[in-house]
C-alpha cells in the first residue's frame, strides 16, 4: 500500500483465540506491507502467539463500572474503535477488524484503505443481495437504537441500512474520530449509575451516517461477510470461502459476529460434515482435504 | 447454447425506451437468445421495435385505462408470468423492463445461467451504494398495505425488496402459475376497488419469503436502479459504473422511476440522461458499436 497503513483489532482474554486466528490471517499475507496493532482490553497478559505477531501493542485498562451481562460490549464501553490515532499515532490511514473477523487475502483491506480516501469512513453496509432472508431493519438495530436513543429515533433513523462497525477505515485526519468519541462519551455519561445500561458503537456510528454528521464511503459485502447473514461457500479445490451466489466471488474479510463464531455448518458436498468458519477451522478442514 | 428468449412489453408511452434496450440487445455479439416484444395498448409498433425483435405480441387491454387503474398496468394484466404462453417454445425465459439496458452480455449470461439455480433469478434491491435510501421504503408498505394487508405487510416488509424489472426463470419453474394466480386473484377482486394500486413485484415478494418460491439473488449490477443511486460513467471509457469503490461495471441500467429524464453532469460541460441512445451517441466513437 503508498501510504502507511496500521491494521488494528482488540480484545479482552475471552477472545484471545478468535484474536490470535485473525492476527496469524494477516501475518500470512505475503509481502505485507501494513502494520498490525493489537488493543489488550484488561489487565490479561497478551498471548505469545499474538505478541509475536503484532507490530505494536497498547493496553486499556478494564473499568470495573464497564458494561455487565447483557449491556452490550466492553470494546465500545472504552471506546477503542475510535481513539486508534491515539492508540497508534503516525500513520496515514486505520483499518480497524474486529477480533472475531479474519481476511482471506489482502484484497478487502487495499478496498478499504483506497474507499477510506473519498469519505470520512469506510464501512460495509449490512445490505446486500446474498443477505435477502434477513430482516431490514433488524430485531436487534431496531432494540439497540431503541436503548440508545428512544423508540422515536429508532422510528426515524433505523430504515437507512445498517453499517457493520466490525471493519472500518478512515483516514488519521478524519472527523470520525473525534465525532464518534464524543457519540460514545456522551452515551457512557447519560447512563452512568442506570440500571440496564447499554453500549455498542456500531448504532452511534451508523446515526452520525444517517443524520449525515459524517460521510460514509460504502465497502462490499465481500470486504466484511456476515456470516450469520449467509453462510459463504467452501471451496475445496480452490482452498477457498466463496459467496455463496453466482458469480460465487472470493470473500476477502469473513465476520464471524453473533453466534457465528461457535456455529458450526454443514459441508454441501454430500460427506455431513461440519465445519466451523473460523481461520484456524477452516484451515484444519484445508489441510486434511476432501 | 440455451434456447432462450429475452422479452419485453409496453404501451405507447414507453416505446422509445423500449426501443433503445433493444437496441442494446441487438449490439451483443454473439446473442444467445431471441427477443421477443409485448405490444400493449391500441399503439402501433414503431419499425424500431418490429426491426429488432424475433417475435411480437399483441395484448389489446381497454380495462385497465376503463377502469381508471392505479399503479402498475403490466401487473394488472399479469403479463410478466405469461411469457411461456405468450412465447412458447424456449427453455428460459428473460423478463426486461422497457426503462431498461444492457452495457454488455455479462448480466444476461448471468440470468440464463442462474435461472436453472431456483425457481426464479433476480436481483434485491440491496446493495452497498443504496445506501442513502430508507428501506423499507413508505411506498413499498403503502402498496403492500393496500395490495396484500396489513398483516403481510407486518409479515414481510421488512425483508428485502425483489425488484422484477429483470428476472429470468426456465419454462418448468412453478413461478409462472404461481404469480399468475396470485395476478389473477387481485385483478378479478381488487382489495381497494378502484383505488387499488396494482404491482407484480409486491405479489411476487410474498410468495418468495413465505416460502413458495425459491430465488437466487443477482447482484445489483445486474439490474441498478438508478433511482436508488446514480451511477457515475467513466469518461475515459464511456462505461456506465457503480459510483462506488472499486467501480464495477455495471451490467443491465434500469432507468427506474423518474430517473428516465433525470440529466447528470458530465466532466468537460454538459450534461447526459441515462438512456442507452444518449450515453451511447456521447460516449461512443463515431462508427464503434457499444463493446458486447
Amino acid at each position: 500500500m503508498a501510504s502507511r497503513v496500521m491494521v488494528a483489532t482488540a480484545c479482552d482474554e475471552h477472545h484471545d483465540a478468535l484474536a490470535g486466528d485473525l492476527l496469524a490471517s494477516l501475518n500470512a499475507i505475503e509481502g505485507r506491507d501494513f502494520a498490525i496493532g493489537f488493543v489488550r482490553m484488561g489487565a490479561a497478559p497478551v498471548p505469545a502467539a499474538i505478541a509475536a505477531i503484532a507490530d505494536a501493542v497498547v493496553s486499556v485498562a478494564a473499568d470495573p463500572d464497564g458494561p455487565g451481562p447483557d449491556e452490550g460490549f466492553q470494546v465500545a464501553y472504552l471506546g477503542v474503535k475510535n481513539r486508534l490515532p491515539e492508540f497508534f499515532p503516525d500513520f496515514d490511514t486505520y483499518v480497524w477488524v474486529d477480533g472475531d473477523a479474519w481476511v482471506q487475502n489482502v484484497a478487502g483491506l487495499r478496498q478499504a484503505v483506497a474507499a477510506a480516501q473519498h469519505a470520512d469512513f469506510a464501512a460495509a453496509s449490512e445490505t446486500d443481495g446474498n443477505y435477502y432472508r434477513c430482516l431490514s431493519p433488524n430485531d436487534y438495530a431496531l432494540h439497540s437504537y431503541g436503548r440508545l436513543y428512544g423508540h422515536e429515533e429508532a422510528r426515524r433513523l433505523t430504515r437507512v441500512p445498517m453499517i457493520n462497525s466490525g471493519v472500518v477505515a478512515a483516514r488519521a485526519g478524519s472527523p470520525v474520530w473525534a465525532e464518534w468519541s464524543a457519540a460514545l462519551t456522551e452515551i457512557r455519561q447519560r447512563q452512568a449509575g442506570k440500571a440496564a445500561r447499554f453500549f455498542c458503537d456500531q448504532i452511534p456510528l451508523h446515526r452520525l451516517m444517517a443524520i449525515e454528521r459524517l460521510t460514509l464511503h460504502p465497502l462490499r459485502a465481500v470486504n466484511n461477510w456476515l456470516v450469520l447473514f449467509a453462510p459463504p461457500l467452501v471451496d475445496m479445490k480452490g482452498r477457498l470461502l466463496r459467496a455463496p451466489t453466482v458469480p460465487f466471488e472470493e470473500i476477502n474479510i469473513l465476520h464471524l459476529a453473533s453466534t457465528a463464531k461457535t456455529n458450526v455448518y454443514q459441508l454441501q458436498d454430500g460427506s455431513g460434515r461440519n465445519v466451523s468458519f473460523t481461520y484456524s477451522g477452516m484451515r484444519r478442514l484445508f489441510d486434511e482435504g476432501g | 447454447m440455451p434456447n432462450a428468449i429475452v422479452v419485453t412489453g409496453c404501451d405507447a408511452n414507453h416505446h422509445d425506451l423500449a426501443a433503445d434496450l433493444l437496441a442494446s440487445l441487438k449490439a451483443i455479439t454473439p446473442r444467445p437468445f431471441a427477443t421477443g416484444f409485448i405490444n400493449i395498448g391500441a399503439g402501433p409498433l414503431p419499425e424500431a421495435i418490429a426491426s429488432a425483435v424475433d417475435a411480437v405480441v399483441e395484448i389489446a387491454d381497454e380495462a385497465f385505462a376503463a377502469m381508471g387503474g392505479r399503479g402498475f398496468r403490466l401487473g394488472y394484466l399479469g403479463v410478466k408470468p405469461s411469457l411461456p404462453r405468450l412465447f412458447p417454445g424456449y427453455d428460459i425465459y428473460v423478463w426486461m423492463d422497457a426503462d431498461t439496458w444492457v452495457q454488455n452480455a455479462a448480466g444476461l449470461d448471468a440470468y440464463l445461467h442462474c435461472a436453472r439455480l431456483a425457481d426464479i433469478a433476480a436481483a434485491p434491491e440491496s446493495d452497498r451504494s443504496y445506501f442513502q435510501v430508507e428501506q423499507p421504503s413508505r411506498y413499498l408498505l403503502e402498496v403492500y398495505n393496500g395490495l396484500l394487508g396489513p398483516e403481510a405487510m407486518h409479515a414481510y416488509g421488512r425483508l428485502p425488496m425483489i425488484n422484477t424489472g429483470v428476472f429470468s426463470a426456465v419454462a418448468a419453474s412453478p413461478l409462472w402459475a404461481a404469480w399468475e394466480e396470485a395476478l389473477r386473484a387481485l385483478r378479478e377482486a381488487p382489495p381497494a376497488g378502484a383505488a387499488t394500486w396494482f404491482s407484480d413485484q409486491i405479489p411476487l415478494h410474498r410468495l418468495v419469503h413465505s416460502g413458495a418460491l425459491t430465488l437466487h439473488p443477482l447482484s445489483a449490477v445486474n439490474n441498478w436502479l438508478v433511482s436508488m443511486r446514480p451511477p457515475s460513467i467513466n469518461t475515459d471509457t464511456g462505461r456506465v459504473c457503480a459510483p462506488t469503490w472499486p467501480h464495477e461495471e455495471i451490467n443491465i441500467i434500469h432507468l427506474t422511476g423518474a430517473s428516465k429524464d433525470w440529466r447528470f453532469p458530465v466532466g468537460g460541460g454538459g450534461d447526459t440522461s441515462l438512456r442507452y441512445s444518449e450515453v451511447r451517441a456521447r460516449f461512443a466513437p463515431a462508427g464503434e458499436a457499444p463493446r458486447g
